[in-house]
């Protein structure tokens, strides 16, 4: 067995490379759309019958509790939980660590199953005024109040790709989809915002991103 | 040429548009329709008809348009049978008139007119019958071009589509005077509303009409209305967008045309189709207008009567310099006085009902219980001659046979309309979709007045189900007007054709040939003779069709009823319904982490699923795969080499229950699995056949990671997800895919140990000793990176999978090659994984295709006794178990030097290639680098027992018959010593 010798540290690659797309008009004012790197995310899994003792244990420790599906519980700007279904929802965290499954298995013990899901997906976030109606072109859900709220979280698809959307203010969205479809993604999104945006040509729309 | 502008209508000071109609240069105003312009400029004749090539005219100014069909646009952007009544002119516009041969004016085609004894409905069942085989070669393709609408460009479509979702409390659709009065209620409560009009200037008959709405002219009210619903934030106005089906759960589509009035899209999506969800619905469609059939009724310039009032009134164009209004009803009296108010002759004015005249007309000729039987002109009508045998000259003939609710969206989901006897027309019936008022003249309430009234109270009531309350505010008032109507269908004893429906030329003689052939349903008429097909869909002959077919059966219009009415309500272009969806980007694709890697040292890239994997990696010199391939596949066998095998499904399943969980949903037994070892596992679908193979690795008493194939991963996580909550919802068992989470590598061959041991972190032990085959464990890499390392093999040799977080990926397959340099370590892409598992033996998706079982693979075995699980009982029936099965053996030809094909069947030497001598067939083949030949799985009766036997693979579709001899399947390695090694 040889495993002395030195191996450099892997570097991480983002599924977009950190893309940041301003879209600027002058009727419309600017439309954001960038990707959102620096996120944990752990699947929490309740074990049959134990909901109350994580769910107060998570409260303890990280200040909020098991939400129900479709509601996001959120601690301050760095933890949040989102609620995907009768059993089961992430942890979202802006505090990254190489482990974070390890990292929160200290704090939840045998009180729930964990997945690590940080590299399952890309995240991107879009804001601006036309948010909204540029969602409109791929998103089968309702995103208006009070359908949609600052604290819902819904599984939807978009061209065909699963995404999971959360509202972080009227006019801003975080979406989650498969990492390794984020090019195609990444695509629908921006073509969304062109085709809603007044006199955007399609031609400005890089082929490959 | 008659007809000419008189007025602006309500263009007033519109700028001048230019257009080109058949090449010849025109001039019309903004706000015109294409149909309005060529009117106003004398232009009465603008097409032929579909089977006998009629010249025929403008007869409507809405989307239930028959005969004005045009070309619009020229090049890659042509669009054949665009209904001229709802094309908005622009700057540029470029028309043809469609379906003639030669100038518009002498089409050669119409001598079919002439043969139009020989010509009637059904002909070509009947005729052209010999010789048999002239009918597809000759008959059909002259038939075919010679009844032909629009032609299309043969070019890719430039334009872009998209699509859409929309929500809303309440949509109403139709922006008319009942759609608006709702709106207006609806909307100044606070309630959440999408209201859909298909013109692009709102306001429906509102703009049609001279007409008071609360004291002002009608379209002025519309305008008014429309401007405060913009100003609401809550109301989201849809204009040039038509509401086109109904569908379940209250989702509606519509399709919207963003574009297609300018002369260019910009770059920006010509049309969106939108799926509108919505809570409550107000059908506001309006009615639409039919004629009488009489003696040559399709000539040029005869027009349904509120056609050319709506041509007067909004567009302030006269269709004709003299004209005369035939009518059953108080509305075509309507036409003739707003024409006399503009100045316009009224020549005579012959109403089928005897009695006074409900308006006075002046110096016109009012003729009471009367009718016309036929009509003059070649290209367009100059006279009519009544049933009297008087002829009154006239240029344009304005034709009212009364008005049919648009009940159309209230039908879509299978609901049938009722029969009104006052109003001669359907109506909604009781079976409408939830959710769903019908308002104003769609509702049979064909009064102005009316339709304001109950646009207002359908939103009371709307509001009232939305726990709203209503501002304080009335309905708005309007004029009073008679909608008097006498059912009248057809002059009986003309001599010329009588149409019923112009854009399939269908005639009062095919429907009486149609009944007496036998085909008297409706549902028959139609098939029959195409009444109602097309574009319009029969909108202004429907009913006109069902009653006289009614009275040759002698049955009441309600008795004999009608088709149902599907979606689409007007034509949706199939390009809006692809939508986004085209070329490249018909749907998604899915790279793994390292594509990039493999995309920079040559990869040549397959689709597999919406993956898209590398195939082979061309190395400098390669001229062809096999060159690759047969490369890659020496050197894992001889050194090393490495696969990306990130596709396969990964999931990840956890729970107290969840060993049980497996034990169930495998046929194998996974209980007894220890912690740190993996398995492979063999699932059955319900009916006993195998539904998929992999491995699966439980990291700790709770925790199981199950690997699927590629092409199953989501049939395979969609399945345990219906065990696990369907079928045995009491086992604490939690699941979720990790396939995108890992990025996973195969390393294959002798040198991979040593390779790993450079990249695995001290103090993991990689020996033989400490991680044998099939065993697996959590750790770390390259200095901290958390991996998981499986040693499993599918190529054969010594073997191991090694995962870390999707990205890192791109690093550690950089990390990996640096690393395996000192044994020129190779990539390999799936073509040579497939010839590795090919020497080995292992079974794939060829080979797990649906069909098979597990004996049949020669696992039987492995179907436990001991336990039940899903397809265990069915696997057990004889018919699964007779005494010759197929099995899985190995093939290799008699002739070194020949090749095999895939799907070749099994006969012994000398039989017949047929179902009786068939005895199995060939799955997979690869030529095996290892063994300098051509080798080949496959099944074949009692295989095991037939080693060494010699049968004919006879490939029909190739005409190709090889002799081969039946080998194991096991052609490297047979005894496992490497991959153990």
């Amino acid at each position: 067995m040889d495993n002395s010798t030195p191996q450099a540290e892997l570097h991480s690659v983002s599924p977009l490379g950190g893309v940041e797309q301003v879209f600027s008009n002058e009727r419309s004012g600017d439309t954001v759309l960038k990707e959102i790197n620096a996120l944990d995310i752990v699947s929490i899994a309740t074990p049959r019958g134990g909901q109350s003792a994580l769910s107060n244990l998570l409260e303890q420790q990280l200040g909020v509790a098991l939400p129900p599906v479709g509601q996001v519980n959120r601690a301050g700007s760095t933890v949040a939980l989102l609620g995907l279904q009768s059993d089961q929802c992430f942890l979202v965290t802006t505090e990254q660590t190489r482990n974070p499954v390890q990292r929160l298995k200290l704090i939840t013990g045998d009180t729930a199953y964990l997945s690590d899901q940080s590299d399952s997906w890309v995240v991107l976030e879009i804001s601006g005024d036309l948010s909204h109606r540029a969602l409109e072109r791929i998103c089968p859900i309702d995103l208006s109040e009070p359908a949609f709220t600052l604290t819902s979280v819904a599984r939807t698809s978009m061209e065909h790709l699963s995404v999971i959307i959360e509202k972080l203010s009227e006019s801003r969205f975080r979406l989650y989809s498969p990492r390794s479809s984020a090019n195609s993604f990444l695509h629908a999104v921006t073509v969304s915002i062109n085709n809603v945006m007044p006199n955007f040509l399609s031609s400005d729309i890089p082929e490959e991103l | 040429m008659s007809g000419y502008r008189v007025n602006q209508g309500l263009l007033a000071d519109s700028p001048a548009v230019p257009f080109v109609f058949n090449n010849r240069p025109f001039s019309g105003v903004q706000g015109d329709t294409l149909a309005s312009a060529l009117l106003a400029n004398g232009q009465t004749l603008v097409g032929r008809s579909f089977k006998y090539h009629r010249p025929r005219g403008i007869f409507s100014a809405g989307p239930e348009e028959p005969n004005a069909l045009v070309e619009l646009r020229t090049g890659a952007f042509k669009e054949p049978n665009t209904r001229a009544t709802v094309v908005e002119l622009f700057n540029g516009l470029t028309a043809k008139s469609q379906n003639h041969r030669g100038p518009l004016s002498f089409d050669v085609m119409a001598i079919n007119d002439r043969l139009s004894p020989i010509l009637s409905a059904g002909f070509y069942y009947k005729t052209f019958m010999w010789p048999k085989a002239f009918w597809e070669k000759l008959y059909e393709p002259v038939i075919r071009a010679a009844a032909g609408l629009g032609s299309l460009s043969g070019e890719e479509d430039p334009d872009s589509y998209d699509k859409g979702f929309l929500h809303t409390d309440l949509l109403i659709i139709g922006a008319g005077a009942a759609g608006l009065s709702a709106a207006l209620t609806a909307g100044r409560a606070g309630q959440r509303i999408i209201i859909a009009d298909e013109d692009f200037l709102p306001g429906g008959r509102l703009n049609l009409e001279s007409f008071l709405v609360d004291d002002m002219p009608a379209a002025q009210w519309a305008a008014h209305s429309i401007a405060e619903l913009r100003t609401m934030p809550h109301v989201r106005f849809l204009p040039r967008t038509t509401v086109y089906g109904a569908y379940d759960h209250g989702v509606y589509g519509a399709l919207e045309r963003c574009t297609d009035h300018l002369a260019s899209s910009d770059g920006k999506p010509r049309q969106i189709l939108w799926r509108i969800y919505t809570q409550q619905t107000l059908l506001c469609a309006g009615a639409t207008e039919r004629s009488i059939a009489f003696g040559d009724n399709d000539r040029p310039g005869i027009m349904l009567a509120g056609a050319v009032r709506a041509y007067l009134n909004r567009y302030g164009v006269a269709p004709g310099k003299q004209v005369a209004v035939f009518t059953n009803n108080d509305d075509g009296w309507r036409t003739a006085a707003d024409l006399i108010n503009a100045g316009v002759t009224v020549t005579a004015v012959i109403d089928t009902r005897s009695g006074e005249a409900p308006l006075p007309i002046a110096n016109a000729r009012i003729c009471m219980g009367s009718e016309v039987i036929a009509t003059q002109g070649r290209l367009g009508i100059h006279s009519v001659t009544l049933r009297n045998g008087q002829t009154i000259h006239c240029d344009c003939l304005a034709v009212s046979g009364g008005w049919s609710p648009n009940v159309h969206l209230t039908c879509h989901q299978r609901g049938r309309p009722v029969w009104r006897d006052d109003i001669a027309a359907f109506v909604p019936g009781q079976t409408i979709p939830t959710g769903m008022r019908v308002v104003g003249a769609a509702n049979g309430s064909l009064s102005l007045t009316q339709a304001l009234h109950e646009g207002h109270d359908a939103a009371l009531q709307a509001l009232q189900a939305s726990g709203l309350t209503a501002s304080a505010n009335t309905a708005p008032k309007a004029t009073a007007e008679s909608t008097d109507l006498s059912a009248f269908w057809h002059v009986a004893g003309c001599r010329g054709r009588s149409w019923v429906d112009q854009q399939n030329d269908v005639t009062t003689k095919d429907i009486a040939l149609s009944y007496q052939e036998g085909f008297r349903s409706v549902e028959h008429l139609k098939r029959y003779t195409t009444l109602g097909m097309a574009t319009d869909q029969g909108k202004t002959s429907n009913v006109l069709g069902l009653a006289v077919l009614a009275k040759l059966s002698g049955k009441s219009i309600e008795q004999t009823g009608t088709t149902i009415f599907r979606p689409p309500y007007t034509p949706v272009p199939i390009a809006a319904f692809a939508g986004r969806a085209r070329g490249k980007h018909f749907r998604p694709v899915r790279h793994t982490p390292s594509y990039q890697w493999a995309n920079q040292n040559g990869a040549d890239f397959v689709e597999v699923g919406m993956w898209m994997r590398a195939q082979w990696y061309t190395q400098q010199g390669e001229s062809h795969w096999r060159q690759s391939v047969d490369r890659e596949v020496r050197q894992t066998r001889e050194s090393v080499g490495i696969c990306d095998v990130t596709t396969l499904g990964k999931i990840d399943i956890q729970g107290a229950d969840a060993s049980e969980f497996l034990d169930k949903v495998y046929a194998n037994t996974f209980s007894t699995l220890a912690v740190g070892k993996v398995r492979y596992g063999l699932m059955l679908r319900e009916d006993g056949f195998v539904m998929d193979d992999g491995t699966t690795a439980r990291f700790s008493d709770t925790h199981f990671v199950m690997t699927t194939t590629t092409a199953n991963a989501v049939s395979v996580f969609r399945h345990l997800e219906f065990c696990r909550q369907c079928l045995w919802p009491e086992l604490d068992v939690h699941l979720i895919s990790a396939t995108e989470q890992w990025a996973q590598y195969a390393v294959a061959g002798p040198n991979a140990r040593r390779l790993l041991e450079t990249v695995v972190d001290a103090p993991f032990d990689i020996s033989n000793e400490g991680f044998a085959f099939m065993a697996c464990a959590e750790l770390s890499v390259c200095n901290g990176t958390p991996a998981r390392l499986f040693r499993i093999s599918f190529s054969g040799e010594l073997a191991y999978e090694i995962a870390v977080p999707a990205r890192y990926g791109h690093a550690l397959m950089d990390a990996l090659m640096q690393a395996g340099q000192p044994y020129n370590v190779m990539p390999y892409g799936t073509e040579a994984l497939g010839v590795m598992r090919i020497e080995k033996g292992h079974a794939a998706g060829n080979e797990l295709n649906g069909q098979t079982t597990a004996a049949n693979l020669g696992l039987g075995r492995m179907v436990s006794a001991k336990k039940d699980c899903i397809g265990n009982v069915l696997s057990k029936r004889p018919a699964m178990n007779p005494d010759n099965p197929i099995e899985l053996v190995g093939f290799v030809p008699l002739d070194a030097n020949a090749s095999l094909n895939a799907g070749a069947h099994f006969i012994r030497p000398n039989g017949e290639p047929n179902l009786a001598s068939d005895e199995g067939w060939m799955t997979s083949v690869a030529w095996s680098p290892s063994l300098n030949g051509s080798i080949g799985l496959g099944f074949i009766q009692n295989g095991s027992q037939r080693l060494g036997e010699t049968v004919i693979a006879a490939d029909l579709l190739r005409s190709k018959h090889t002799e081969v001899k039946i080998v194991s399947p096991h052609f490297v390695d047979p005894d496992g010593e490497r991959l153990r090694g």
